[in-house]
């Protein structure tokens, strides 16, 4: 209900707007760093981290989305956690990569359940009760998951075949299945306290890209 | 459930509607009548209620039932809950339309069943590739009977996307209970990271062929509907 209620509140969006700003400030130096010290890791994770905080500010203009200064920090902060634990604190903490990997797959789980929220509004065909949007979101995050180890496998394998050094690595299976189960922390986490949030995000979005709002049956 | 009760309505929204009669009765096919429901009515009309279909389906839970009394005899409790549950899912339509006649395509069953018929029948066990696509199977048979006794509606290419995320969800919480198990119950579920890859390589693919294959099979089953229905009303 709080952040419900905070998230409605639009007369101060300038905390978040600077706790994203910051993060995004302190993207700009790893990537400053990687120039100035040859680390062609923390100059590609760095960048593309900067570039997808800009995907919101993007979105909202391009398809007339209101504003919402959350989804900002939300995604700012899972990007920054990353770049950060690429940079140094994958390998001095452990559960580093624990943390990193639960807040990402709740952006995935978001993205997901936002995404079905929106067809299950626009279509009429398609109409998805609460319990099975509970489904639906472990469904997404876990599938994504495959899909991701099976990317940084391939990374892998192109990386020992040109010597190229990639981004993203592996750590052999143990770190694999656990990836996977903070995964799905992520998602639980958004399965049970997100759903009641994200409804209104869906329609905001909906209203945005086709202007009126729908009554969502 | 009733098979002719909604076929006058041009849009029907009770889901029991699509219900496919495979010897179509003259006056109860209107062309439009598909073209109202197509899309809503495609993922049900998987069901049907021809005799030959009735008689291969319920050979195979017949197999089932014998596996699952094998199991009862060794005390296999993960095999018995999991054949029970395959009975329960298999033999649902039949039990809740009150006609044995009303069974999925046995085209469908079968391949969900492949493995567990194949290790009953011949004693050899299915790759990963083939167990993969028999959860998938499974996954868009337990989607139609969602959409039968729940509010659950979706389309035909919802329904596909479903079933190629879920194959691969199956393969990720399966993964993580064998890595648990490995740790607690000191069993070798696991081996290597690459052999896991390799493994959900071999799901993904699974994942993807099977949607394929069952986007094909709606429309062929479409197509299909639409020379019945346009025969019959040609007569």
């Amino acid at each position: 209900m709080s952040v419900r209620g905070t998230l409605r509140d639009h007369s101060s969006p300038r905390t978040q707007r600077r706790v994203t700003r910051v993060m995004q400030v302190l993207l700009v130096a790893i990537v400053g760093y990687g120039v100035v010290f040859g680390q062609p890791k923390a100059i590609t994770n760095g960048g593309i981290g900067l570039f997808v905080t800009f995907i919101p500010a993007l979105l909202e203009r391009n398809y007339n989305i209101p504003p919402n200064p959350w989804l900002g920090v939300w995604i700012t902060s899972a990007v920054f956690l990353h770049t950060l634990g690429s940079a140094w604190f994958y390998a001095l903490i452990p559960w580093w990569d624990h943390l990193t990997h639960a807040l990402s797959a709740s952006l995935v789980a978001g993205a997901g359940y936002t995404t079905l929220r929106a067809i299950d509004l626009h279509s009429d065909q398609v109409e998805i009760p609460a319990r099975f949007a509970f489904v639906f979101i472990f469904v997404v995050v876990l599938a994504f998951g495959v899909v991701w180890e099976l990317f940084e496998f391939a990374l892998d394998i192109v990386s020992a075949k040109t010597g190229i050094s990639m981004p993203l690595a592996q750590h052999g299976l143990d770190d694999t299945v656990l990836d996977q189960m903070y995964n799905s922390v992520g998602a639980l986490i958004v399965a049970t306290f997100g759903q009641a949030h994200l409804t209104g995000v869906a329609a905001r979005i909906q209203k945005g890209l086709y202007g009126t709002l729908d009554e969502g049956s | 459930m009733s098979m002719n009760s909604d076929k006058s309505a041009p849009k029907a929204t009770d889901g029991n509607s699509g219900v496919e009669i495979d010897e179509f009765d003259p006056s109860d096919s209107e062309p439009d009548v598909l073209e109202g429901d197509a899309i809503e009515g495609r993922l049900e009309r998987l069901l049907r209620s021809g005799r030959t279909n009735a008689l291969v389906a319920w050979a195979m839970v017949t197999v089932l039932a014998g596996v699952f009394v094998e199991s009862l005899f060794d005390f296999d409790l993960l095999p018995m809950a999991i054949i029970a549950a395959m009975i329960v899912v298999v033999a649902a339509p039949a039990v809740a339309a009150r006609d044995p006649k009303v069974m999925l395509p046995w085209e469908v069953l079968g391949l969900a069943l492949l493995p567990v018929l194949v290790r009953a029948l011949f004693g050899g066990e299915m790759g990963t590739f083939a167990a993969y696509l028999a959860i998938a199977a499974f996954a868009l048979i337990i989607t139609v009977e969602f959409q039968m006794f729940t509010t659950l509606r979706v389309t035909h290419w919802f329904a596909v996307v479903f079933v190629v995320m879920t194959t691969l969800a199956t393969a990720a919480a399966w993964t993580v209970l064998r890595w648990n198990a490995d740790r607690m119950l000191g069993t070798n579920l696991l081996t290597t990271n690459e052999a896991l890859m390799i493994e959900w390589l071999y799901v993904t693919l699974a994942g993807l062929v099977a949607g394929i294959l069952f986007d094909a099979y709606f429309r062929r089953r479409e197509a299909y509907l639409r020379r019945v229905i346009g025969w019959v009303v040609r007569r």
